[in-house]
């Protein structure tokens, strides 16, 4: 049992920190260059950060990901570093067509290019059985056909990984990796609570290569799975950090503010307010980052640590910035104050990689209940 | 970060619940009732058995008779002592005022008490709550003056567990009642068959005899039985609390009830003739209280692990005392809810299910909330430890 950060992760953490202070946070959020960010985050090396060498990465792995991440929710990163370092990239290296990594992993490494995930539908279901768009066998490979809901940066990336219907069973869905430039896709912008560019993405028989599919036709579902652990896992981390900055910047607030001549955070219902917020965050940061572990050390309980971890970040990080607003009292109402882009974040990425009810469910399953 | 025990530690888990198997008696539920005759049998029997395998004080240097067992190998050592509701395992003397003695005590006094503690052949009790000082613990009355080679003792200590079957208590008491309230109390060590010692039983809502008051009347202490300075009581008696914060008991508590309401809900059909188990609302319930008992128990591990790391995070404790209770108490009542009409008929009725423990769980453990600094205290304590929020 090691609850700190060794040497590669405390690098990963003071450097991440340090950076995203100075170049992200509520300014980026709301107005900054999008692009110039993602430039630098690039120059950091990031996107590759877990990505094996052979394709350009820093193969520090997913637990010194985890670090990273959980920094980049406390600043508000922006740009799609979540969707290719966490979700696809550890996909494609698993399963895909070697000639596909080398095509295209390279140049997500090393932030030239960037990946989406276009699995859900209208119905925002993680069930195979929800999964309508199809594809179908043509003399060189596939056509897709089919319109695929909340995919974040569906506009700014270059490949986005698609589940489609391959067979009629349930479960007979397959991966691809589409090249957003194929012909036949067109997108819809939707205005998302957290600022994220979000979009709904409409295939009408688009071409897919042979070689773009991952892993075997019809074994798709399993790669979805896999998949959704590590968003839920990560989402929970990037939580946590949210929500220890939003305990910062209340705790900060409340020894401030001054009301009947002394501090309110003198006051004693204003402290349980905050020790609240602060056992919350502790209890997430610690589920969160066993959730991180046991999915990067493929732990037999990994399905239960990460249920639990977006259990109780999905509901206890949304309540943290709730009481936040709380504390900061009117000015915590404005669009002025920052305070409302950290709840936007909480709030989006709590219902994420499946919400309550489906995490729940999952989690019951796993107790044997 | 890694989030498992090593080898070394999952196989001590292991060994020691093969020893509590066979310990234990045949079918054995807990939790023990130490009030009876054969509770507290049983207590000292599973005491001194501990002492025999070297795991009552193994977390004592070895100096004294200790295995220098880590935090971490300790907080198992509890964890399962507590999910089997075995007794035995003595807090008082192992945990509280052994550590102390080792820090503050003097050598006669070393010698006098750590093997007996390390031998399971002492029971101790702690007096430090009064009737007028109960959170405001440092408003404390009971007088210690100084006459010769002795200090005369008068006043009253309440709620003070196991007094009735004390030899021995480490007790707080006023020396200097000019000084500011922190700084006129010491340590005493007190005889209980002293002369002027009385012990009176105080039952609890569960209608058990755990606790006493104890009252002094002219009760004469010698001199050397002061432990660290004259009036420095304050600092030397808060030392035993870090460890009293760890909410590692009430997790395991907590998880075995849980353990218990999802067998039951496996074995009982509902109304609709399936397992409660495949009923909805059930299932999101029982999960619920699953996340909040692992959240507290990461709690626990961290107060240890930081411990180890010759750290006392106490904000990190009174996070984990807070939330052990809290986890522990969710259980329970929804344990309650779930058994019904059922889960309110008393231990020993017929028909009562599990035993009735539950209720009697969920009386006794109303305690939790409250002892050892309550949930407001720790709240306080986190805000102005962890937070540095101002104090007024």
């Amino acid at each position: 049992m090691d609850l700190g950060f060794n040497e590669t992760e405390e690098m990963v953490r003071a450097s991440a920190q340090e950076f995203l202070e100075r170049e992200a946070g509520p300014e980026l959020a709301r107005s900054g260059d999008a692009d110039a960010f993602w430039s630098k985050v690039a120059e950091m090396g990031w996107p590759g950060l877990a990505v094996s060498e052979r394709y350009g990465g820093a193969d520090m792995g997913l637990v010194a990901l985890g670090v990273l991440i959980e920094q980049w929710g406390a600043n508000l990163g922006r740009g799609p570093l979540f969707e290719f370092s966490v979700l696809v990239s550890p996909l494609l290296e698993a399963a895909a067509d070697e000639r596909l990594k080398k095509e295209i992993l390279p140049r997500l490494a090393d932030g030239s290019s960037s990946a989406a995930i276009a699995i859900l539908e209208q119905s925002a279901s993680w069930r195979p059985e929800d999964i309508r768009a199809t594809a179908v066998k043509t003399d060189n490979g596939w056509a897709i056909t089919g319109t695929k809901h909340f995919v974040s940066y569906g506009d700014e990336a270059s490949q986005i990984l698609v589940a489609a219907r391959t067979g009629d069973r349930p479960s007979d869905v397959s991966i691809f990796v589409v090249n957003r430039e194929a012909n036949g896709i067109s997108s819809e912008t939707v205005n998302h609570a957290s600022g994220t560019p979000t979009t709904v993405l409409t295939f009408n028989e688009t071409t897919v290569d042979v070689f773009r599919i991952v892993g075997s036709e019809n074994e798709g579902w399993p790669f979805v799975e896999a998949l959704m652990q590590k968003g839920a896992a990560f989402r929970a981390i990037q939580l946590a950090g949210l929500g220890r900055h939003v305990l910062d910047i209340t705790a900060a607030y409340v020894k401030e503010r001054k009301q009947f001549g002394v501090p309110i955070g003198s006051f004693q219902a204003v402290q349980h307010h905050l020790a609240d917020m602060a056992v919350s965050v502790r209890r997430v940061e610690q589920l969160a980052r066993q959730a991180v572990w046991s999915v990067a050390e493929s732990s037999p309980d990994a399905a239960k640590q990460v249920s639990r971890a977006k259990l109780a970040a999905s509901e206890l990080i949304p309540q943290v910035c709730w009481t936040a607003h709380q504390c900061h009292g009117a000015i915590g109402f404005t669009q002025e104050h920052d305070l409302h882009l950290y709840t936007r974040h909480a709030l989006s990425w709590a219902v994420e990689f499946g919400d309550t009810a489906a995490h729940t469910d999952r989690l019951a399953d796993a107790l044997e209940l | 970060m890694r989030f498992e025990f090593t080898t070394e530690d999952e196989q001590f888990r292991s060994e020691l619940r093969t020893f509590l198997a066979e310990q234990l008696p045949d079918g054995w539920t807990g939790p023990v009732d130490e009030s009876s005759k054969d509770g507290w049998a049983l207590n000292q029997r599973m005491r001194k058995a501990l002492a025999a395998r070297g795991w009552l004080v193994m977390h004592w240097p070895e100096q004294y008779g200790g295995q220098d067992a880590s935090s971490l190998r300790n907080i198992i050592f509890a964890e399962e002592m507590a999910y089997h509701r075995a007794p035995g395992n003595d807090r008082f003397g192992t945990r509280m005022i052994g550590p102390v003695l080792m820090f503050y005590g003097t050598d006669e006094q070393k010698s006098k008490y750590l093997p007996d503690i390390a031998a399971g052949g002492i029971q101790w009790c702690q007096g430090y709550s009064e009737p007028d000082a109960g959170s405001d613990l440092a408003s404390l009355k009971t007088r210690a003056v100084r006459d010769g080679d002795k200090f005369i003792i008068n006043g009253a200590k309440i709620w003070t567990s196991l007094a009735h079957r004390a030899d021995m208590m480490f007790m707080l008491v006023r020396t200097d009642p000019d000084a500011p309230k922190h700084r006129g109390i010491s340590m005493l060590l007190v005889d209980m068959k002293t002369p002027g010692v009385e012990v009176r039983p105080i039952y609890n809502m569960a209608g058990s005899h755990s606790f006493n008051q104890v009252t002094f009347d002219d009760v004469a202490v010698p001199a050397e039985n002061l432990v660290g300075d004259l009036n420095n009581g304050w600092r030397v008696g808060m030392s035993v609390l870090n460890y009293e914060r760890s909410g590692i008991d009430y997790v395991a508590w907590g998880q075995r009830a849980w353990d218990e309401l999802a067998q039951f809900c496996r074995d009982e059909t509902g109304p609709n003739g399936l397992p409660l188990s495949a009923d909805p609302s059930i299932r999101r319930k029982m999960a619920e209280l699953d996340v909040e008992i692992e959240g507290a128990r990461l709690l626990a591990y961290e107060v240890a692990w930081s411990q180890q790391q010759g750290e006392a995070p106490a904000d990190v404790a009174s996070m984990s005392k807070l939330s052990g209770t809290l986890a522990n108490k969710s259980v329970l009542d929804y344990g309650l809810q779930l058994l019904g009409m059922y889960g309110v008929l008393e231990s020993g009725s017929p028909h009562a299910k599990l035993q009735g423990r539950f209720f009697k769980m969920r009386m006794f453990y109303t305690s939790g909330e409250i002892l050892a600094g309550t949930t407001e205290i720790q709240k306080n304590l986190i805000a102005w430890r962890g937070l540095e929020l101002p104090r007024v």
